[in-house]
């Protein structure tokens, strides 16, 4: 299953003069529009911009046995020594 | 509350997410619900210590869409308004709330203070534009 959200607004800040509002979309468009007139000013991408290291997903198991929980505990600390190792050599 | 019940899926999103700002000097508080489908507006008066009172309060905005694709073979679209967010200018008494997909930015409130006490008024619901992006740096 994929689920897609329509572009929505995320994030919403007002400059300190209350002129301009900028608005981030959770595709990491940020867009700067003037207060007084509702015009569009300038945007960017963010969503291009650093780097990634690392990504953490999640897994949902069901077990059918203590073993193989047993076992993915093992894959488990391998993962997380393999991660250490990789935090040390940045 | 929004349940979508497909084949094996079933995604609850009862919860939603609540911002609250204080409005400085006033003594009020907004308070923004949003749900996947629906967001409002509440204002409060919390200047008398011990109660609050709601001064104001804004619609239920329908959102924009989501879509549930499914493998095989169905494809749903559900309304969303997003997680929303809520901003306050304190110099020009100006409040950004309620994003509305991809149709409206944001509602814009003016916070004004009068002899019976604070008025709170919507002055427009702002664009979203869509010019592409120019990804220049910041």
């Amino acid at each position: 299953m994929d689920l897609h959200v329509e572009k929505h607004i995320t994030g919403l800040d007002f400059n300190p003069n209350g002129e301009i509002v900028a608005a981030i979309d959770n595709y990491g468009t940020c867009r700067i529009s003037d207060v007084n007139t509702d015009e569009y000013v300038f945007d960017v991408s963010m969503s291009d911009r650093g780097k990634e290291y690392f990504r953490i997903q999640c897994v949902f198991r069901c077990y059918s046995s203590m073993t193989n929980l047993f076992f993915d505990i093992n894959l488990l600390l391998v993962a997380l020594l393999e991660f250490l190792v990789f935090l040390s050599l940045l | 509350m929004l349940i979508l019940d497909s084949y094996l899926i079933n995604i609850s999103t009862a919860n939603g997410w609540t911002h609250v700002k204080e409005i400085a000097n006033t003594g009020l508080l907004v308070s923004v619900h949003h749900c996947w489908d629906t967001a409002n507006l509440e204002v409060f008066d919390v200047s008398d210590k011990g109660q609050g009172k709601k001064i104001y309060s804004f619609e239920k905005v329908s959102g924009g869409r989501i879509m549930i694709k499914i493998y095989f073979p169905s494809l749903s679209f559900l309304l969303v308004t997003g997680y929303g967010d809520v901003a306050y200018n304190p110099r020009r008494n100006i409040l950004g709330a309620i994003p509305n997909g991809v149709k409206i930015s944001h509602h814009l409130y003016n916070v004004a203070a009068s002899k019976t006490g604070n008025i709170v008024k919507l002055i427009r619901k702002s664009r979203w534009h869509f010019q592409q992006s120019i990804g220049g740096g910041i």
